[in-house]
């Protein structure tokens, strides 16, 4: 059995590339600008079908990328498997796709923008050391050498939003306020709608509100029913 | 678990107990409003509120959307004759707060009956109730259902104290 490369090898078809990975192998449409440039990234972990794209700060071109899983293969029969692999994806599969990358990059984008400094407002900004794949030479050129970026990567950037948002709750005694406004009266703040409370007794108690700061409060998990060891109960008799 | 001996039969449990509990929305709570170690559950003093957005980073960082229900005493015109003693005034009057400030659970009925019938004996001395809402916006208190069936006219507070 061939030993496992370090990276994904990179096949290119017409329009799309492959990604074979230890027990997966991913279809990556590739992303052109109008002048003709790839600058599609895909990093993927060994174990799951999560993936991520990288590429340069253009929201609109990675929504338009298309990423489809072609087959799950065993890692140990990965190279008997591998011509079989090359086989394209029904275009359904790469539609339902192509939507879960979208809303993969929607979340973190938004998260993105509560802790980002003025200067790098963006998350979509091409990071220093990605690796960038040039559709027209088949090879990867890196920024700067040794600092390409992996699947745990990513999740390390997601934790430490996660690290930002407790120390932000911790060190604030009331981290959240709200704001109430009747209705009737047609409020609109920095241009965003304020929010609506209905169902509450009566229906004259419908009442616009907002939340402030409203990006940590929407980067909070929403539950129906939340359940954990944290109930603080005490008994007395 | 530790427990103070207060005599020859009492027994205390003066430290706090950490279990598997659950919020939901909808729920109505019990709020504890002071710093005081002693949280035991005490439906008299805790504030009262509805739970209507739960939101988590981790199980140590729980907030809770909750609308206000005052007690009459808390209204301008204070309480009055005809406030039932468990009766509760809703509002739309909003905050979020820590979940670890919840204190428990209680069930709250709606007053609709027209009958001269005491609300505080028909529900119970536990169950509380509301017959009448706050609009926290322009202060303005609903009217309450009065012997004839007919809501009486809403009435202005001038002042709120909160």
């Amino acid at each position: 059995m061939p030993e496992q490369p370090s990276h994904p090898p990179v096949h290119f078809t017409n329009s799309a590339m492959e990604f074979h990975s230890k027990r997966f192998t991913i279809l990556v449409t590739l992303c052109h600008t109008q002048e003709g440039d790839a600058v599609s990234r895909l990093s993927l972990s060994k174990s799951s079908m999560t993936c991520k794209l990288i590429g340069k700060p253009t929201p609109d071109l990675i929504f338009t990328a298309a990423v489809a899983p072609l087959r799950r293969c065993d890692s140990q029969r990965l190279g008997p498997k591998h011509d079989a692999l090359k086989m394209p994806l029904p275009r359904d599969k790469l539609s339902s796709s192509r939507v879960r990358v979208t809303r993969y990059f929607t979340t973190r984008e938004q998260n993105s923008r509560i802790f980002d400094s003025p200067a790098s407002t963006s998350s979509m900004k091409q990071r220093k050391g990605t690796a960038r794949i040039s559709h027209h030479h088949g090879r990867t050129e890196k920024t700067q050498p040794g600092s390409r970026r992996s699947l745990a990567a990513s999740f390390e950037v997601s934790g430490d939003h996660s690290a930002k948002l407790r120390k932000l709750l911790n060190d604030t005694d009331q981290p959240f306020k709200v704001e109430t406004s009747s209705l009737s009266r047609k409020t609109k703040r920095n241009g965003l709608k304020l929010h609506v409370q209905r169902g509450l007794f009566e229906e004259r108690l419908d009442v616009q509100y907002e939340v402030n700061p409203l990006g940590v409060w929407k980067s909070l998990r929403g539950y129906k029913r939340f359940t954990g060891r944290w109930w603080p109960w005490c008994y007395s008799s | 678990m530790l427990f103070k001996l207060m005599g020859t039969d009492q027994v205390v449990l003066t430290a706090a107990k950490v279990g598997v509990e659950s919020i939901a929305i909808g729920e109505y709570v019990l709020v504890k409003h002071d710093e005081t170690d002693d949280s035991a559950v005490d439906g008299s003093s805790d504030w009262k509120a509805k739970v209507l957005e739960v939101r988590a980073l981790d199980v140590e960082h729980v907030y809770i959307r909750v609308s206000w229900l005052n007690r009459p005493e808390d209204l301008a015109g204070g309480r009055r004759d005809y406030h039932g003693k468990n009766e509760l005034v809703p509002t739309n009057q909003m905050d979020i707060i820590d979940a670890t400030t919840v204190n428990g659970r209680f069930d709250l009925k709606h007053w609709t009956e027209m009958k001269d019938i005491d609300p505080d004996d028909a529900f119970g001395k536990e169950v509380y109730y509301w017959s009448q809402t706050l609009d926290f916006t322009n202060q303005r208190l609903s009217g309450r259902p009065g012997a004839d069936g007919a809501r009486s006219k809403p009435s202005q507070l001038r002042s709120q104290t909160w």
